[in-house]
């Protein structure tokens, strides 16, 4: 397996991880500095008006009075609640609730360590103010202890982001892992087709996911692959077999006109005998070809829009000196407008192979009918006639490539007229049926209604 | 008329090129498009046949180069892909007929001979072959001044005939031309048309105008 590292969903998975945990931190860090510059400004602002209060005692009564204040108010006040300190311009301490004066403590207001009695230590915020005559007074708030809980917890909590961005990275390595394995899954499957197993298949969950669709799509496509690869190997094989024979007759009747002298008639004779053998030839391959690429889907890229009835008059015009010649009736009834969508050349060719086995195997004096109706459910195009029909149970295998029902061959075709029918039909999704007529054939061809085309006439 | 053909498969050009010459006709082998282009332009032909797979370059692209630079000589493309797709595309590369591998030769001489003969001059609205007269506005046909009643399909056949009059038409050509077919139902279907048109046209007068030539089609004109 590869990297899980390496994978598009641990990268994914990292960066959302990485981005969440930067954003908490900053968040955090905002709230943190926003809570401490509240607090500390009211601390600043209480400050400053007590010392302002403090001074009011040295305007009244001197640097004495100012000591006898402070003194009293260290008294009533201890050191957790309120610090007070009082040197003179020497430097001596006068009065207050601390003993030593604390590093740090200037004009700006700062946080200080204050040692208490005992080892007992204690942060405080506090700042100096100028007393007249040369002395300082030091006024300050112990910062309390819910300021110094915020610092703690948000290191506790921006190592709680860290530590989830830490899962979310390892959960983004458990998902690509499992993103990998059901992918694997495809991998191995594309290995072994490639190796030439094509009727491998994508293993799937059932659970309906994109995964499952995945190698549903995958599975659809191989098998669409896998049944042209069939109608290429059933046309290699029927080429194989069907051109053989033909072939050897070919090769026989050529071989037969040199075996001896002969008159130049009979020379001429062979050879016209052979262009034929060799025209039956390119009419099967042809025609083998043309199914092969319908199937393929490769022929008629192009539909269009296809007036059925059209069509058929068409055709109808081409055949009906053809059955006059052979003693048919041929009746054509269209409505038109009778619009579909399709190949104009392959349903002709289609339709032409039908109107031809009409002909060819109803004896004369029969009828033949061609028609086009509309129907609730599209296009019904019809080709009928009164010959002997095909038995009920041979009606699917005369579709087959090269299948002849007639055991004399007293017909000339090569069988594949009904299976170009059927690949045209399949390649319009048209629904081809062969129904008996009572007697004779009927062969139905159902046209889905043409997407777009509203039909004119009825 | 002299002929040039771009072929590269030596055997089947060597075959083309006889079917040419007994017929009368002046060959020029080319097996590249390069050699072809090179022949074209140091010579003047009546007719090229263009394959359209060649070693160095696909016929169609040789075509059409052929083309903008202003030559109108007719061209026969030839090719192996029989496709309808590959048929248009071939005729918009501008192509003036197309034929599909395998053909017979006498297809191709009789398609090399219509494309030639193509006269693109102004429709002519009466249509004459010795006591022959064909009037296209009146839809009217006479021999030897006595109407000739025609069905639609008779008249149409008919004019394609008189159009290519003296040159051997094949089924193929009249499926496309008059029915515009681009496959080949039974022969037969074709040869009961021609065979009730020259009923019609034939049968009564001397001499006969409408004839059969062995392995490749029809033919309208006097003699043989
Ligand atoms: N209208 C019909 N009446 C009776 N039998 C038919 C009819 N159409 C087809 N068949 C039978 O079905 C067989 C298969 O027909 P299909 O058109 O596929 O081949 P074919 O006509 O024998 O040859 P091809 O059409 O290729 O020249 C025919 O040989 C014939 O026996
Ligand atoms: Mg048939």
């Amino acid at each position: 397996m590869a990297s899980p590292f390496r994978t598009a969903t641990f990268r994914m998975v990292a960066l959302a991880g990485s981005v969440f945990a930067v954003s908490a931190m900053v968040v955090i860090l905002v709230l943190v500095a926003v809570v401490e510059k509240v607090g500390d400004s009211r601390f600043d602002r209480v400050d400053g008006a007590t010392a302002a209060a403090i001074m009011t005692a040295f305007d009244r009564n001197g640097l004495d009075g100012l000591t006898a204040e402070i003194e009293a108010r260290s008294r009533r006040t201890p050191p957790e609640i309120r610090l007070f300190l009082l040197q003179d311009a020497a430097g001596r301490r006068l009065a207050g609730n601390l003993q030593n004066w604390p590093a740090g403590a200037g004009r700006s207001r700062s946080d200080v360590t204050i040692s208490l009695d005992g080892d007992e230590n204690m942060v405080a915020r506090v700042g100096t103010y100028p007393v007249p005559g040369g002395g300082v007074l030091m006024v300050g708030t112990p910062v309390p202890e819910h300021r110094q809980i915020l610092r703690v917890e948000a290191k506790a909590l921006i190592a709680t982001v860290l530590s989830m961005a830490l899962i979310g990275i390892l959960a983004g390595v458990v998902i690509a892992r499992r993103v990998l394995g059901r992918l694997e899954a495809v991998n191995r499957t594309a290995s072994t087709i490639l190796a030439g197993n094509l009727g491998q298949r994508v293993p799937q969950l059932g659970r309906g996911d994109e995964f499952d669709q995945l190698a549903g799509n995958i599975n659809s496509m191989l098998d669409r692959i896998e049944s042209l690869l069939g109608t290429v190997r059933s046309v290699t094989d029927n080429i194989a077999h069907d051109l053989r024979a033909p072939l050897n007759r070919l090769r026989g009747r050529l071989e037969l006109a040199l075996m001896a002298p002969r008159r130049p008639d009979e020379y001429q004779q062979a050879l016209a005998a052979a262009i034929g053998e060799a025209d039956d030839i390119i009419t099967t391959f042809n025609a083998m070809l043309t199914i092969a690429r319908i199937e393929g889907g490769a022929a008629g890229a192009e539909f269009e829009t296809v007036d059925l009835a059209e069509l058929v008059e068409t055709l109808a015009d081409l055949y009906q000196p053809l059955a006059e010649e052979n003693g048919l009736s041929l009746d054509v009834a269209g409505h038109s407008g009778s619009l579909v969508r399709g190949d104009r050349h392959l349903l002709s060719q289609a339709i032409s192979n039908l109107v031809d086995n009409a002909i060819k195997y109803t004896p004369a004096g029969g009828r033949l009918w061609l028609g086009v109706t509309q129907t609730a459910g599209g296009v019904r195009l019809t080709v009928a006639d009164s010959g002997p029909g095909i038995p009920p149970d041979l009606r699917t295998v005369v579709l087959q490539p090269f299948t002849r029902l007639d055991p004399a061959r007293s017909t000339p075709g090569t069988g594949l007229g009904l299976s170009l029918v059927a690949a045209v039909a399949d390649r319009h999704h048209a629904r081809l049926s062969l129904t008996g007529n009572g007697p004779g054939l009927r062969v139905l061809l159902e046209f889905p209604p043409a997407p777009g085309i509203s039909s004119a006439g009825r | 008329m002299r002929v040039l053909l771009i072929e590269d498969d030596e055997a089947a050009a060597d075959m083309v090129a006889q079917g040419l010459a007994e017929s009368g006709h002046v060959v020029s082998i080319a097996a590249t498009a390069a050699a072809g282009m090179g022949l074209a332009d140091s010579m003047a032909f009546d007719a090229v046949i263009l394959d359209r797979m060649l070693p160095d370059r696909d016929g169609l692209d040789l075509l059409k180069e052929f083309r903008s630079r202003g030559r109108g000589t007719p061209v026969l493309l030839l090719s192996a892909l029989g496709e309808v797709d590959q048929r248009v595309e071939g005729l918009l590369g501008g192509a003036d007929d197309y034929l599909a591998k395998p053909f017979a030769l006498r297809e191709l001489l009789a398609r090399l001979e219509a494309v030639v003969r193509r006269c693109d001059g102004p429709a002519e609205t009466v249509l004459r072959l010795a006591d022959l007269e064909m009037d296209l506005i009146a839809r009217t046909v006479t021999r030897s001044g006595i109407d000739i009643a025609l069905q639609p399909r008779e008249f149409r056949l008919l004019e394609f005939l008189m159009r290519r009059a003296g040159q051997v038409v094949t089924r193929s050509m009249l499926l496309e031309g008059v029915w515009h077919y681009r496959f080949a139902p039974e022969t037969k279907v074709i040869d009961v048309q021609v065979s009730r048109l020259r009923q019609k046209i034939d049968r009564d007068f001397q001499p006969p105008l409408i004839h059969t030539i062995r392995g490749a089609g029809y033919r309208i004109g006097l003699g043989g």
